[in-house]
């Protein structure tokens, strides 16, 4: 049975419809992901569940215990913010023992824990140091050292890496997975960051205007993203969109040209629009056996994005995205350049 | 930008400045010299020693039917009272204010400029106005206050909150726009926090330094205040009706006893900064 459950949640502000039809079960130990843009509802779907935001309808369990109308206070849940929310008047270690000491947990168990959750963040060392003392990146293991230690049912991060440098936000990236592991705590973490939720994710819920858009495994949103929503939100994709042919597993581009995808879409009738989405590392340089998939075009743009190279390739009106593996021999095509791209027919995702 | 000035602009900055300084300290400079005067032909402070005095037998404790009672010289008695009315006044204008401002900063934000102009009415609505008006409606029925010691008490405090409302509402509002109280609400509510342990230890702490500042005016007020204290103790038992009476009375003690006044504020501003500076952590860098 699902852990946390929450079940077709609604929340509206005024007249604007936050959320609506938000359901989901959450497993014991898992870490899920909230994705979308800003104003999608996932921040808000996020404080519903810590109880600062109540809902319209709905309802949210945690191990059976309906806390759909429980005050924030007696939930035991656990949230960690962007902007790190540390209490300024209290030294890093009267921070992390804040929850226990209203708690009422005995001095000696509070210290004794207080310790382990400082070590675990590898803070021991500022244990006296006040917040301002602090790096942002020292202040956020604070923060998560504090909503860990009255040992929450689920731990909610909102954005913590969001005001962090790239440098940091890796490590603590890693650092929060590794934590979550070793503890097994259920973690819904809350990102406008792709890479961070392909990365983190058990499963990621993918959302956009107040409702879900896809609910899965990173590789799954990845590979096989359900909606044209998800496919452009979650990586970087190029797009041709022609009409289907008499065979069904081919589309013709308005200019001529066809484009032959690997399945055959027995629900959808000739001449229907079909859209291909495919991803830069998929579209490779040079030409395709039989020139099958095979454009030719413009460099328009060469990004050097340190592991690969990304092209953008001007063909026939359309621009296509290509990645290519950096090594250091290899000669990168210049702009302006004539180039021939190709992809296979398996690799094209049809919506 | 041209930071350079011209020779007459500059002596002009100065003048005003002096000008300022002078307008403020000669009367000081006067009073003090005037306070050394009361011996004839010579300096002395004999004016000090007369109001700072305490005469053999003037301390006592006495047993009364009502309890035990101290009994001071004036100038202590008095200034025990006011003293005593600005602590309470602080005790009383925090615990109203705070939670208020907060509630409002943190719920209801459309209600600021509502609070912002009943912030402002007691600057105005003259003193004596605001006084009467406390008095008719607060020592008459239902109410009926100043029936008891207590009451009137309540009552003083009471008015000094609202006297004093359009400093320390501004400097808690400050105090509160400075700090994140909407996070850290968040923050202390998911700890286990109720709301009354989330303003006494997360916002509170964090106001340090605006309820001292607020305090200072509160006191500074607290010590001066004649009209509304003279209405509710007619009996001239606090700082003011003192001050009042004196400048009456005597002729060398009143110059003495502004003197003193002036420095036991500026004792109380030092005081204050000094406790400030002693147990506050700055609260700026928290982002």
């Amino acid at each position: 049975m699902a852990y946390l459950q929450l079940t077709d949640l609604r929340k509206s502000f005024g007249s604007t419809v936050a959320v609506e039809h938000f359901s989901l079960d959450v497993a014991a130990g898992e870490f899920v992901s909230f994705l979308g843009p800003s104003g999608c509802g996932k921040t808000t779907t996020m404080r519903m569940i810590a109880g600062f935001e109540m809902p319209d309808t709905g309802r949210i369990t945690i191990d059976g215990e309906d806390i759909t109308h429980m005050p924030a206070n007696k939930r035991r849940v656990g949230m960690v913010f962007q902007s790190y929310a540390l209490f300024p008047h209290l030294s890093v270690r009267d921070n992390v023992a804040f929850g226990l000491d209203l708690m009422r947990m005995p001095k000696p168990d509070a210290r004794k824990r207080v310790d382990e959750m400082l070590d675990l963040v590898q803070l021991s060392i500022q244990a006296d140091r006040y917040p301002h003392q602090l790096s942002g990146g020292q202040q956020q293991r604070v923060a998560l050292a504090r909503a860990l230690a009255i040992q929450p049912r689920v731990l909610l991060l909102d954005e913590p890496l969001s005001a962090l440098d790239a440098k940091i936000r890796d490590e603590l990236r890693n650092e929060i997975r590794r934590i979550q592991l070793e503890l097994k705590i259920t973690t819904i973490y809350v990102t406008h960051d792709q890479e961070e939720a392909l990365a983190l994710s058990d499963r990621m819920v993918v959302m956009n205007a107040g409702r879900i858009e896809q609910i899965g495994p990173p590789a799954e949103i990845y590979n096989h993203p359900r909606t044209a929503f998800v496919a452009s939100f979650v990586g970087t994709q190029s797009t041709l969109t022609g009409a289907l042919t008499e065979s069904r597993d081919a589309l013709n581009l308005p200019g001529g040209q066809t484009v032959r995808f690997g399945t055959t879409l027995t629900h959808r009738s000739t001449g229907d629009s079909v859209t291909v989405h495919l991803r830069p590392e998929i579209i490779m340089l040079g030409e395709g056996a039989d020139e099958r998939n095979t454009f030719r075009g413009i460099v328009a743009q060469v990004m050097f994005l340190g592991s690969v190279v990304r092209l953008l390739v001007r063909a026939d009106g359309h621009t296509l995205a290509a990645d290519i593996l950096n090594n250091p021999a290899l000669r990168v095509p210049q702009i302006g350049e004539t180039v021939a791209v190709h992809f296979a027919a398996e690799a094209c995702h049809v919506l | 930008m041209n930071t350079r000035t011209s020779p007459v602009s500059r002596f002009i900055s100065w003048a005003i400045l002096a000008l300022c300084v002078a307008y403020l300290t000669v009367p000081l400079i006067t009073q003090f010299d005037y306070s050394l005067r009361m011996r004839r032909n010579t300096l002395s402070f004999d004016a000090y020693s007369k109001v700072l005095a305490i005469p053999e037998g003037s301390v006592e404790l006495r047993q009364t039917t009502r309890g035990v009672t101290l009994k001071m010289p004036r100038f202590y008695s008095s200034l025990a009272f006011s003293v005593l009315a600005g602590v309470l006044t602080i005790a009383f204008s925090t615990l109203v204010i705070v939670p208020t401002t907060y509630w409002v900063h943190l719920r209801l934000p459309r209600l600021k400029p509502v609070l912002e102009f009943i912030s402002v009415l007691p600057f105005a609505i003259p003193g004596i106005v605001l006084t009467l008006g406390l008095l008719r409606t607060y020592s008459a029925p239902p109410f009926a206050l100043t029936n008891t010691e207590a009451g009137t008490m309540l009552m003083l405090v009471g008015g000094y909150t609202v006297f004093v409302l359009p400093y320390t509402f501004r400097s808690i509002d400050a105090g509160l726009r400075a700090i994140d109280i909407r996070t850290l609400t968040d923050a202390a509510r998911s700890l286990g926090a109720n709301w009354a342990t989330v303003i006494w230890r997360v916002i509170l702490p964090n106001l340090r330094v605006a309820v001292i500042s607020a305090s200072l005016i509160t006191f500074a007020v607290a010590i001066g205040e004649y009209a509304l204290v003279n209405f509710l103790f007619p009996d001239e038992r606090s700082f003011g009706s003192y001050l009042a009476a004196m400048g009456r009375n005597k002729i060398y003690e009143p110059a003495a006893l502004t003197i003193i006044s002036y420095l036991l504020t500026w004792g109380l501003v030092l005081l204050i900064q000094r406790i400030a500076r002693g147990t506050s952590q700055p609260s700026a860098s928290i982002r």
